[in-house]
């Protein structure tokens, strides 16, 4: 995985690198024009120049020389002052040289460890992004020479101190990216906050954040539910100034959340699912799936420049079954009668826990006596004196198509409890669930059911109340005609 | 080889006539090569058929060439009566007589195949032609053209040619190798097939000359190594349209401008323009003016009637000073008037056919080879004046083509870049040099430089005024970039002694008769020189010294003037031809003219003969009956 | 230009947002209650709304009042000559294809003498937003008939009525090749016509809109006095011209799919009521300038003296 992410910042790397390029030969070829344009200016009614370009026959009977003095006078003074003249063409020059250098930079020094010292680690980031500035420096002055608006007076000192600070979001997000790799597996804190220290800096510095192990994660605190330790799926809440992306080969569109986050113009992490070292593909592929399913690993964007409001740039719609706290496994088992029958059992993290190596030895046979047992979404519903005595377990599907049930430990309900209570935060801060908008909406519909109904008796009534009417005068109409009829006098109104 | 000894001669014309589709034109273009790769100078014209579909056998279906071969290495014009007639028919050989094209001791090669035509018709008007040949003192050579074709081809009709040029070859003593290699490299796109059998009929119609003909001449040549090419004016136009870094090409169909146009359109892509063909001739013209004002100075290609369409638009390309190259292949008029013929009377519109005042350059290239290089000189003068320029060339160039030293494209220059500056503070959009009157033009997308380019009258902002005051400054600012080009230009060079008794005065195509004839004049002891004009608006300097060194100016020129012997014409009502008009009323001298309508170019013999007229004349007073265009009726 | 570069423009100039006035180059010149006024409020709203530098515009219009437009919007200006001013913008359009364009006439000068011109643009699809401003009579030259002079109507050049039903533009344009987009609006109906405009800009083709105007001079009582008396029925669709509430006093909706040719066609051809908004748009067809474009090759100085000179050869002779 480590690999594939390399590979995504290789590709990104790549397509700047290119943008760049054509950038830069861009702007060399329009200053160069403007160089030639300034040789024409200068020369281009020299008595030499006018007779190639009136071509052999002309000095039969044009006089060039002096058609050479009429014309050069006014072109002349259309040149450029030297001073500018000098300017561009050093500045071709500099971008000349920043082209090849950039054509022939390696690319791991675009990348580094956690590990390092964090004073290096800013370091070599520093001079990344400064010598990305030189190149956008390089090219906003490009553009004002090419309009002759650069002023010595102003631009001089403006463009004296030019660092990334200056650049503006489309340029940043046109920098190639520096890289930091953390593998996050057995971290208890300490890597993390290195990479927030590293992200104070406010340089866009793209941390990769890989983990491949559920093992540690972040179920320190002896309460049930809450963990005191700092989630990563939160960091946006500490740092909204930071893109994060939370995502694993589950999401179908993971290549380019990869790149959304490299190329991010601001500061990012991105946070990745990895295989184990010798796991295979396939394997991994649905254990990924798994994960996200259970909540372990909830796949996640924040974009701080998608909106103004945090709950818009928040979104969690990669995960399946948003609506709900957690998604349902179907299980195959046989009745008493021996009937198959399907079981919903909800997949919680204990579930996934069972298939990770590195924690299924949390889950134990349940004793013999299994008065006490208490299904983990239940369990985890009961207060602290309900659950004594009590124990956790969750259904699984054995080997010959039955079912099993597992005892789980303390560590790992307390997990479960965790990741669960992280999920439910999550849909909360992205807005898909607020109990103030559920209650809300509740009242709303129980009003406009009311007056539904009260405005369909009003309606039933005027309806009845005409009828009755209409079929009075019907009665009454009748009746006039057969008396008109029976005496052939025609009643009077009629008509 | 045995044969007579040939006689040599310093030139020779030749004419090659046939129906439409019989391949006379390919022989020609066969003929003329070899002439040009052995050394000889060269002059050939078309002949074209006046109508699309004229039935064949007809006079009206003749189609051809002539050629003019010659010692010397320049031929500047198609010669005087023809010496040699190759026709496939009867009729095809009498059209030329009726153009009053051949020499009446012209010798005549002709395909023996209709003395014994089935058809009694045929027959019958064979030996009419043949005898009114005969009584004028041409001699008659029958060839069995077709009977000898169908020996190596199965059809005559697509062999003969080659089997005639073979016939030439003989006649002119080239060298038959020389000849292999011209028809196989005409032919290389062809099946190996057909370029086996040209060959061989050309060889056959060789061995058949060598062995028939009691006659044959020699037209020296002198190879050179100097580079040459061989194109007709308006291809000459198109390639000069490209070395001058047009960019866009905007045209009407119209006779006979119009293969300008398909040449340039065959290649303006690779180099970055491209030739658009407009819904009229009024939106040619304004596409060009359009593409002009942004900034890339455009072409638009016509002929007179187009000219008149355009009227209205080159008053407005004056009137806002935006840059424009019209080039004006001349034909007959007026209205459709002659559409393939030759004339030149479109100079009077040039110049003054705009309404109100509306002052621009009018140039007359007199060569192929000027035709080539004239639009790099337009161009420049249209941008740098900010002036409508109009190139006036003709059918004779157009149609004409002349071997010339090839251009050396390596001196080709870039053209510069657009200048987008931004403008400085200030700037005006007509900002007049009050000696002068040039000025910078502001192009879309110079900064700071916006404002609106009126057809209005307008003051320096480009504001409309409507005072008396701007009116006469706008006037004089336009008319003073005459005035400054002017005085750029040089005197025109005299060609033959600085003073005599006679200048003829031209301009445009009818250059290369007049000074030939001049040439021969002068040999013969008359004290005749001659002027060549290309500048037409401005006129160059230095005129008025020059006619002051001789007794009588005349100019020689294709379009229309009154005879002093028509009834009714006298002095006060008489009409001169158009330069003339223009040179009276410029140097107020009693400028006469030779100016008549025949549609073909004047033979150097004609006005030769108009010389010693005139000469012989009282001075002063031009010819009476004048013997040009004696033939019946035109080309 | 490259998007980094563009990037780099934009930040390098710490771009200045233009104002209204920079559009505006001086006081225009029409009578009060011209709707001119109102087409020229709304180009320079629309240049703008897109800040658009104004040496990077081009108006091109004939000869007429609306063709004084060009003097008092500042942009480069071509007040050219009668009937005329599409092939100009031809011409600009093929030279200069970074430029846009913006087309102003009359109805005598698009429709009377410049009807050649006008429909073979239409063809030729050019990439410009073209007005004509209809007050259906000569105003400049003092009320002669135009061809879209209601019938029976009184001018100076019909002083007892004119002769023939007026032509439908509409309905001509629809029956051209490559249309891409016709619209039609009125000056009475300021923000339909400032919409109109804006959705013309964006089209990317040629954007025909017919501008139906009253003039207050010639024409007082033209469109049942100036739109108060003129039924109208706006063309409704969520990608055309919105249709805002305060319209419907004006007539009545229509929900229309200017995709749709012959409904578009239909829609055209009805003059009472009057079809106002976005009667057809197909974004897809190609323009001119591009089609040519596309085809060329921009050789470097040394390509093109080779190509020259093998152009050359095929010439020598000798």
């Amino acid at each position: 995985m480590k690999k594939q992410v390399l590979q995504s910042v290789e590709d990104v790397w790549r397509h700047d690198g290119v943008a760049l390029e054509d950038a830069f030969e861009e702007s060399i070829r329009e200053l160069t024009e403007l160089v030639r344009l300034d040789e024409y200016h200068r020369h281009g009614h020299d008595r030499e120049q006018l007779e190639r370009a009136l071509g052999p026959i002309a000095a039969t009977n044009m006089d060039i020389g002096s058609l050479s003095r009429l014309l050069g006078g006014s072109t002349r003074s259309r040149a450029m002052t030297p001073a500018r003249l000098h300017r561009v063409e050093e500045l071709i020059a500099g971008l000349d040289e920043m082209k090849e250098a950039w054509s022939t930079r390696p690319l791991d020094s675009v990348s580094t460890e956690i590990e390092n010292e964090e004073r290096e680690i800013l370091k070599l980031a520093e001079e990344h992004f400064d010598r990305i500035a030189g190149a956008f420096r390089a090219l906003r002055i490009a553009q004002l020479e090419l309009r002759a608006k650069y002023d010595p007076e102003i631009h001089d000192a403006a463009f004296a101190d030019f660092t990334w600070r200056q650049l503006g979001p489309a340029e940043l997000r046109a920098c190639p990216p520096f890289v930091v790799m953390a593998c996050l597996d057995g971290d208890r804190g300490a890597r993390l906050c290195k990479v927030m220290s590293l992200l104070q800096s406010g340089m866009p510095i793209k941390v990769a954040a890989l983990r491949s192990s559920f093992r540690d994660v972040h179920a320190t605190s002896v309460d049930a539910g809450v963990a005191s330790a700092m989630t990563i799926e939160t960091l946006p809440l500490a740092m909204r100034g930071v893109y994060f992306v939370q995502t694993c080969e589950a999401a179908s569109d993971f290549q380019r959340q990869l790149f959304e986050g490299l190329t991010a113009p601001r500061p990012a992490v991105i946070s990745v699912l990895c295989e184990r070292e010798d796991e295979d593909r396939a394997a991994f592929q649905s254990r990924a799936e798994r994960a996200v399913h259970a909540r372990a690993f909830p796949m996640c964007t924040y974009d701080p420049d998608r909106d103004s409001r945090f709950v818009l740039c928040f979104d969690l719609s990669s995960n399946p079954s948003l609506d709900a706290l957690l998604t349902t496994d179907t299980l195959l088992t046989r009745d008493s009668q021996g009937q198959a029958v399907e079981v919903e059992e909800p997949y919680t993290f204990a579930h996934f826990a069972a298939s990770e190596s590195d924690l299924v030895g949390e889950l134990s046979d349940p004793p013999a006596n299994d008065g006490n047992l208490v299904g983990l979404t239940d369990y985890l519903e009961l207060t602290r004196r309900q659950r004594v005595g009590k124990l956790p377990f969750i259904s699984l599907a054995d080997n010959d198509g039955g079912i099993v049930r597992k005892v789980i430990s303390t560590r790992l309900t307390l997990q479960c409890s965790e990741r669960l209570h992280l999920w439910r935060t999550l849909r909360e801060i992205s807005g898909i669930d607020n109990p103030h908008v559920n209650t809300t909406r509740t009242t709303l519909e129980k009003e406009l059911r009311a007056q539904q109904e009260a405005q369909l008796e009003t309606l039933k009534q005027e309806m009845e109340q005409s009828a009755a009417g209409r079929e009075q005068a019907a009665a009454t109409a009748a009746i006039r005609k057969l008396v008109a009829h029976l005496t052939g006098i025609e009643p009077p109104g009629e008509k | 080889m045995s044969g007579p000894r040939p006689l040599r001669l310093p030139e020779h014309i030749v004419e090659i006539v046939s129906d439409a589709g019989e391949g006379a034109q390919k022989a020609a273009l066969a003929f003329a090569q070899l002439c040009a790769k052995s050394g000889n100078g060269l002059w050939t014209v078309e002949i074209i058929p006046s109508e699309i579909r004229p039935p064949p056998h007809t006079t009206g279906s003749a189609s051809g060439n002539r050629i003019r071969l010659a010692e010397r290495a320049r031929v500047t014009n198609a010669g005087n009566r023809a010496n040699v007639v190759l026709a496939f028919n009867e009729m095809a050989l009498l059209s030329r007589l009726e153009a009053g094209s051949l020499a009446d001791d012209v010798l005549v090669l002709i395909d023996d195949h209709w003395a014994t035509h089935e058809d009694e018709k045929y027959r019958l008007s064979y030996r009419e032609v043949l005898d009114e040949f005969r009584s004028r003192g041409a001699t008659i050579v029958e060839v069995p053209l077709a009977k000898e074709t169908l020996r190596h081809a199965e059809d005559a009709q697509q062999g003969k040619n080659m089997f005639a040029v073979g016939i030439l070859c003989a006649l002119y003593s080239k060298d038959l190798d020389l000849l292999d290699d011209v028809i196989r490299d005409i032919f290389k796109a062809k099946d190996r097939r057909v370029i086996e059998l040209a060959v061989r009929l050309a060889a056959a119609g060789h061995q058949y000359g060598v062995t028939h003909f009691d006659r044959c001449f020699e037209i020296e040549a002198h190879p050179s190594d100097v580079a040459k090419v061989a194109m007709n004016g308006n291809t000459a136009l198109a390639l000069g349209a490209v070395s001058a870094g047009f960019e866009i090409c905007s045209m009407y169909p119209i006779t006979p401008a119009t293969s300008a146009s398909h040449a340039l359109s065959e290649i303006f892509e690779d180099f970055g323009g491209f030739v658009h063909q407009a819904e009229d001739e009024i939106a040619a013209i304004g596409v060009a003016l359009g593409a002009s004002y942004a900034g890339k100075t455009a072409l638009t290609i016509t002929s007179g009637p187009g000219m008149a369409l355009k009227t209205e638009f080159q008053g407005l390309a004056v009137m806002t000073e935006t840059p424009l190259v019209i080039v004006d292949v001349q034909r007959g008029g007026p209205s459709t008037g002659l559409p393939t013929k030759i004339e030149q009377s479109d100079l009077l519109h040039a110049i003054y056919g705009a309404p109100g005042d509306a002052p621009k350059v009018v140039i007359a290239p007199s060569t192929i080879e000027e035709c080539y290089y004239i639009l790099s000189i337009a161009r420049k003068i249209a941008e740098e004046f900010r002036m409508l320029v109009i190139v006036l060339s003709d059918a004779n160039l157009a149609t004409g083509q002349q071997l010339f030293n090839r251009p050396d494209v390596s001196q080709t220059p870039r053209r510069p870049p657009l200048d987008l500056s931004p403008v400085a503070p200030g700037a005006l959009p007509y900002d007049w040099d009050p000696t002068t009157g040039l000025s910078q033009r502001l192009l879309p997308g110079q900064p700071d430089g916006m404002g609106v380019t009126t057809s209005l009258n307008h003051d320096r902002n480009g504001k409309a005024r409507y005072d008396a005051e701007s009116n006469q400054r706008g006037h004089a600012m336009r008319s003073r970039k005459l005035a400054a080009l002017q005085k750029t230009l040089n005197p025109p060079s005299v060609h033959g002694a600085p003073q005599g008794d006679l200048l003829l005065v031209g301009w445009g195509s009818t250059r290369g008769a007049i000074e030939e004839a001049v040439d021969v004049a002068r040999s013969e002891g008359l004290s005749v020189s001659s002027l060549h004009i290309q500048f037409l608006s401005p006129l160059p300097p230095g005129l008025l010294e020059i006619f002051a060194r001789f007794r009588q100016i005349i100019t020689v020129e294709l379009n229309y003037s009154d005879d002093w012997n028509d009834p009714l014409i006298t002095n006060e009502n008489r009409r001169y031809g158009q330069l003339a008009w223009i040179l009276r009323a410029a140097t107020l001298q009693d400028i006469d003219c030779i100016a008549r309508v025949p549609g073909r170019p004047y033979m150097p013999v004609e006005i030769l003969e108009e010389v010693k007229r005139i000469l012989a004349d009282r001075p002063g007073v031009a010819s009476s009956a004048p013997a040009l265009a004696a033939g019946k009726g035109v080309h | 230009m490259s998007t980094l570069t563009d990037l780099c423009l934009m930040e390098s100039h710490a771009s200045e947002a233009h104002t209204l006035d920079d559009y505006e180059s001086e006081r225009p010149r029409w009578c009060s209650g011209c709707g001119d006024h109102g087409v020229l409020a709304g180009l320079q709203r629309v240049l703008r709304k897109n800040n658009l530098d104004p040496e990077n515009v081009v108006s091109v219009s004939g000869i007429g009042c609306s063709s004084r437009l060009p003097h008092y919007l500042k942009t480069y200006g071509f007040h050219g000559i009668h009937g005329r001013a599409l092939p100009i913008a031809t011409g600009v359009r093929l030279s200069r294809p970074e430029l846009p364009v913006i087309v102003i006439m009359g109805d005598g000068d698009c429709f009377s003498i410049g009807g050649n011109h006008w429909l073979h643009a239409i063809r030729y699809n050019i990439n410009a937003v073209v007005l004509v401003l209809d007050n259906e009579v000569y105003a400049l030259t003092k009320m002669q008939v135009s061809p879209t002079t209601p019938d029976g109507w009184k001018t100076n050049t019909t002083p007892r009525g004119t002769y023939l039903k007026p032509m439908n533009p509409l309905s001509t344009v629809m029956g051209m090749t490559n249309i891409s987009f016709v619209a039609q609006t009125a000056t009475w109906l300021p923000a339909h016509l400032d919409e109109t405009i804006e959705k013309a800009w964006e089209h990317h083709g040629l954007s025909f809109v017919r501008i139906l105007q009253r003039c207050p001079v010639f024409m007082p009582k033209a469109f049942g006095e100036g739109g108060v008396h003129f039924p109208l029925v706006f063309l409704d669709h969520d990608d055309g011209i919105p249709v805002h509430p305060s319209l419907l006093a004006r007539g009545t909706v229509q929900a229309h799919n200017h995709r749709d040719i012959n409904e578009a066609q239909r829609a055209a051809v009805s003059v009472d009521p009057c079809p106002m908004g976005l009667v057809y748009q197909d974004p897809e067809v190609p323009s001119y300038e591009e089609i040519r474009w596309q085809r060329q090759e921009r050789p470097d100085h040394r390509t093109f003296l080779q190509r020259l000179d093998a152009v050359m050869d095929r010439y020598a002779a000798g």
